[in-house]
């Protein structure tokens, strides 16, 4: 077990390197340059090059990239070109609002998927079956900036059930939080709930119609006992894999949430900062992306173990 | 005196508040419109008009932004958006009131003995936010900051023609310029001229991107980054019982359709910005007051007049013969603003009434890419940033063009990758949004003047650069008006831009929001603001 | 045999008739559309449906039903180009990495798993900055996304296939690697691969949406429903006809394809997942 950890984790290393250092030539390269971005409208190249020149951007490309890694192994991310924050308090800062919406939008759509996708598989060409898959194709069909348009249109503007708009911490405030991020969470989730109840309804209906259910059947089971024990158990291995993989488009979903719900999230924050050209806020987002789609690939490896025995970490 | 709002009529709401806010507005500016150079004995007229029948002190007035801010520094800023914080944390030396004319600010009055020489006589007894004085020494700290090239300011080119900066006594300070320069007030009315507490820039240094300390009505207390920024209330202001609101909650919301969606439900009392899509929605709804400000801002087509295919004259003019201003103005900017006939806004003292927008004239058109040697038309690209409205106008005036055999590609870049190729003149025409400046020197010299630091077209015609020297020098605002007016002649002729659209920055808000200022800057000043 | 099964399955008949009306419209939209995609008349902007204008017409005038059927051209083809570059090289690192195993293999998949937690929208926003955006932007960066997905799929699927026996007999015989590969190994893991595709289309289609939402979609006055979506969602108020066209299309498809998908999921390996 912890050998299998070390070893992942030293996986990880070229993983790390090689997407930070593809992300600082690609960025380097295309044109645009954060200092002509921070200046704005007025443009007065004397006073630009000599900011250049102070941020290091003269250098050549090879330079700037060794001087990154060397800080960053060292823990200094370096300090935002646009806001002159140190990287990691503006990173960190912007995890907390995405994390909440993500884990918001996970428990949603597992509330939500799991039992659709069991009613579904067990009661199969029933009208609920077709509802249910009536609503995860419009679920995986709706770009999700309609979807969160739609939402405040119709809970925010006509019901006034919830504010259209904003952030708040649920941990400051968990009435307020939730509210805030009730139609976020439902936007972004939207897509996810729809995958999971499709996949849910999939492999049930296949390993319940395994020979082992069929025993169990024969043994005089409660069905429900059967579903749950035997059939379910047996399907969670392929919803791991595909909510592991999900987590990454949670990411890139969270962008446009973010944007239509003025979210201060991490998803906002890569976006903005490839846009101005914040190299330094760019990498440091994207070592976060990294790391967090490895840490959970790495959860869904070790769930998927104690799901079935049969795999062995190595 | 101040503009109070219309109880009773709830129909109209919206048009009522603007004729009652500008109404007000233009009898203030008339009675303070002295001459520039002159300063204000009385001091600040229309302020203190405001005070005497001000509502009872208090509240919370929520704000939406566009976007968010980048530094509260303002010698380091170069967002738009910035300003509409600082006009409420910092003062400025001098002030912009509606009509365009400069009030005192920090400074009570001013002369100029010569015409590179300003006097400026201090207001006694202000202080910064952290209790510190505001005198003569720390104006020359601001300037100094601002003009050091080590210290690499962006409101250097602001400053760029003033020597240097003398205290002559505690509330007495003299600038000496290299050379005249008419537009010098009106700079001083925005960042140049806001004053930052020298012991904040001593204490903070860079950190003061997120510590402003300023003279101004409210004091910064919070900022999240993208999401809130949080000011309160200066008990010490200057002007007795100003401000009237507590504290200014600031809330960034990207999406148009969702800033003005929570205006609509009350969760935010008022929107920097209502885009012109939106106008007639906020118009429409009762709860809600809009008010059309004219900007002085200029919305224009560079055309590179270094490179093929618009170095050849008649080719400028064959392409901007061929687009019809009025209609893009109408329908897809719906009216909100005015098709342009040149740099200078409406707005503006210096506009050129008597010079006609250019028609579109097709025949005229195709003489003209005869007359260039493409009878049958050419290709030419278009760089813009895909927002909505900008694909709109570009793909408009890309169909426009094709009817004389112009073909038009439209390149969409982003915001890096624009300004990029337009300083580095990799354009053959661009997309440009110039906010505008009070002065009319500052919607003109830089970009067409041969010498101007933003002339991105290139372009370079003697009489020209002759009349935009001549606009520098001379003070009389009849004398610069007829030079201002003789330039847009000659850049409508010549064609080194096609000018679009003066748009109007419409603000709207709750109908209980009172007393706002509608400055053609689009600044959103509140020192004057109360919630019934 | 294999095509018997897909038509039997209930949804298979209704979506591969979508998948028709859909590709018939591309092929044939000049002849369909009744008017110019690109052709404004700003004067006659916003008309809600009506007989001269089914679906009504755009902010600049636009006929939106034109525009539709034009827009399936692009959606088509940021679709299918983007997925289709995606399955050959995702398929040929896949098969290569499963088939020779080892450090091959562990140096693929460490580069397949840095393209899967590559924030894929920095690549759109390079890639359009660097040819403008346009068709190439959404369609390189839709591209590099799914290479991984058909790198797993085709080395899971070659992992199980080369112990099997007549593979195992070919190397025997002496067979060079590349004709095992191209003559034994490649017809034996298209089905999942092709499966996989399909949905892979829908999820293309979607991902233009917000390329476009965020100004890196195709180049005006070009049309995709996902930029149709994104520019008419200013109007969903006042005229939301601008976004119901391009939307319902979006729908239909993404709808057809995810039947079809699934049909031939259950045609060809009813223990295949996706």
């Amino acid at each position: 077990m912890i050998g299998f950890l070390v070893q992942r984790l030293i996986g990880t290393i070229p993983v790390l390197l090689l997407v930070s250092l593809t992300v600082f030539s690609l960025m380097h390269l295309i044109p645009g340059d954060p200092v002509q971005v921070m200046a704005g409208e007025v443009q007065d190249p004397e006073t630009l090059a000599r900011l250049r020149a102070d941020l290091g951007l003269d250098r050549p490309l090879y330079v700037q990239y060794a001087a990154w890694l060397g800080n960053a192994v060292r823990g200094d991310l370096g300090k935002s070109i646009r806001t002159r924050e140190p990287v990691t308090d503006v990173v960190l800062q912007r995890l907390r609002p995405t994390l909440q919406l993500s884990a918001i939008a996970m428990l949603l759509a597992g509330v939500v998927a799991f039992p659709a996708g069991i009613l579904s598989a067990t009661r199969r060409n029933s009208r609920i079956d077709a509802i249910a898959t009536a609503f995860a194709l419009l679920g995986v069909s709706m770009p999700n900036f309609l979807v969160g348009l739609l939402l405040i249109f119709a809970f925010s503007m006509k019901l006034g059930w919830l504010p259209t708009s904003g952030y708040v911490d649920i941990f400051a405030d968990p009435i307020a939080g939730l509210r805030s991020l009730a139609l976020p969470a439902i936007t972004l989730g939207m897509a996810l709930t729809a995958v999971i109840m499709r996949m849910t309804r999939s492999s049930l209906l296949e390993s319940l119609s395994q020979d082992y259910v069929r025993t169990a059947r024969a043994k005089g089971l409660v069905e429900r006992r059967v579903v749950i024990r035997h059939g379910l158990r047996n399907a969670l291995l392929p919803i791991v894999t595909v909510v592991g993989l999900q987590v990454g488009n949670l990411l890139a979903g969270a962008v446009i949430t973010e944007y239509i719900f003025a979210i201060p999230g991490i998803g906002r924050l890569i976006v903005d900062s490839v846009f101005a050209r914040d190299y330094p806020v760019m990498q440091g987002v994207v070592l976060l992306s990294v790391i967090g789609f490895i840490a959970s690939n790495l959860v869904a490896d070790l769930l998927y173990a104690s799901l079935d025995p049969r795999i062995r970490l190595s | 005196m101040k503009a109070r709002a219309y109880p009773g009529s709830r129909i109209d709401a919206g048009r009522m508040s603007r004729r009652a806010l500008v109404g007000g507005g233009l009898a203030l500016g008339g009675a303070a419109a002295l001459s520039p150079l002159a300063g204000v004995l009385g001091g600040p007229s229309r302020l203190a008009a405001a005070r005497q029948d001000a509502a009872a002190p208090g509240g919370s007035l929520r704000v939406g932004l566009y976007l968010d801010a980048a530094t509260m520094d303002p010698h380091f800023s170069g967002s738009k958006v910035d300003r509409q914080i600082y006009f409420n944390v910092y003062d400025p030396l001098v002030t912009l009131a509606e009509d365009l004319s400069i009030q005192p600010g920090l400074a009570e009055s001013w002369e100029a003995p010569d015409p590179t020489t300003y006097v400026f006589h201090l207001r006694e007894g202000v202080t910064f936010h952290d209790g510190t004085a505001f005198d003569a020494a720390a104006v020359k700290v601001n300037f100094d900051r601002m003009m050091d090239p080590e210290l690499k300011s962006l409101r250097r080119g602001d400053v760029a023609g003033i020597e240097s900066v003398e205290v002559v006594d505690p509330l007495t300070v003299t600038l000496h310029l290299a050379e005249p320069n008419s537009a010098l007030l009106a700079t001083l009315t925005d960042r140049a001229g806001m004053m930052i507490s020298p012991a904040a820039i001593e204490q903070f240094g860079e950190e003061l991107a997120r510590n402003p300390v300023g003279t101004g009505p409210f004091k910064f207390v919070e900022w999240q980054k993208d999401d809130s920024l949080h000011l309160e209330r200066n008990t010490d202001y200057w002007m007795d019982g100003l401000p009237h609101l507590d504290e200014i909650r600031y809330r960034v919301i990207l999406d148009d359709s969702v800033r003005i969606a929570a205006l609509k439900n009350h969760e935010i009392d008022m929107v920097d910005y209502v885009p012109p899509k939106f106008v007639a929605d906020t118009r429409a709804d009762a709860n809600l007051q809009t008010i059309d400000i004219p900007s002085l801002a200029v919305w224009f087509i560079w055309l590179n007049t270094t490179a093929p295919p618009f170095d050849n004259k008649a080719l400028r003019e064959a392409f901007a013969s061929a687009i019809d201003i009025a209609p893009i103005v109408e329908r897809i900017y719906l009216g909100i603003g005015k098709p342009a006939n040149g740099p200078i806004s409406p707005a503006s003292w210096a506009y050129a009434k008597d010079v006609p927008v250019r028609p579109r004239d097709l025949d005229f058109a195709r003489a003209k890419l005869a007359e260039g040697g493409m009878p049958d038309g050419f290709a030419c690209a278009f760089k813009t940033e895909p927002t909505p409205s900008n694909l709109q106008v570009s793909q408009i005036v890309q169909a426009m063009v094709a009817e004389v055999g112009i073909t038009m590609d439209i390149i969409q870049v982003d915001t890096a990758t624009q300004i990029a190729d337009t300083v580095a003149k990799n354009f053959e025409a661009t997309w440009s949004q110039w906010s505008g400046r009070p002065d009319p020197d500052g919607n003109t010299y830089q970009h067409f003047h041969v010498n101007g630091g933003m002339n991105y077209g290139g372009y370079d015609n003697p009489e020209v650069n002759e009349l935009l020297d001549q606009g520098r020098v001379v003070s009389d605002r009849d004398e610069r008006t007829k030079i201002y007016g003789r330039v847009t002649e000659i850049l409508q002729e010549e064609c080194p831009a096609v000018f679009v659209w003066h748009p109007d920055e419409p603000k709207a808000m709750a109908t209980n929001v009172q007393g706002f200022p509608p400055v053609p800057d689009g600044m959103m000043r509140f020192a004057t603001v109360s919630l019934d | 045999m294999v095509l018997r099964r897909v038509v039997r399955a209930r949804l298979a008949p209704l979506g591969i008739a979508i998948c028709f009306f859909v590709v018939a419209a591309a092929l044939f939209a000049p002849v369909i559309a009744p008017y110019d995609p690109a052709a404004t008349d700003i004067m006659n902007s916003l008309q809600r449906p009506n007989l001269a204008h089914w679906l009504g017409t755009d902010d600049l005038g636009r006929d939106i039903f034109s525009r539709v059927i034009f827009g399936s051209r692009i959606s088509l083809l940021v679709g299918g180009i983007a997925v289709g570059a995606a399955l050959l090289i995702g398929t040929t690192i896949g098969v290569v990495a499963g088939y020779f195993a080892g450090i091959i293999d562990n140096i693929a998949m460490r580069i397949m798993d840095s393209i899967l937690s590559f924030p894929a929208l920095v690549l759109a926003i390079a890639v359009a900055a660097v040819l403008g955006a346009g068709l190439a932007a959404p369609m390189i960066a839709i591209a590099v996304v799914y290479i991984p997905a058909f790198a797993r799929v085709a080395r899971g699927q070659v992992l199980s296939t080369k112990e099997q026996e007549f593979v195992l007999a070919a190397q025997t015989v002496g067979s060079d690697h590349r004709r095992i590969m191209f003559r034994h190994v490649f017809p034996n893991i298209t089905a999942p691969l092709i499966v996989q595709a399909s949905l892979s289309v829908a999820f293309a289609i979607l991902a233009e949406a917000s390329l476009s939402f965020l100004g890196l979609g195709v180049k005006p006055p070009e049309a995709s429903w996902g930029r149709m979506v994104s520019e008419g969602r200013q109007y969903l108020q006042d005229a939301p006809w601008l976004v119901f066209g391009p939307g319902v299309a979006i729908f239909l498809t993404v709808m057809g394809l995810n039947f079809v998908g699934d049909a031939l999921r259950d045609a060809l390996d009813p223990r295949l997942r996706m």
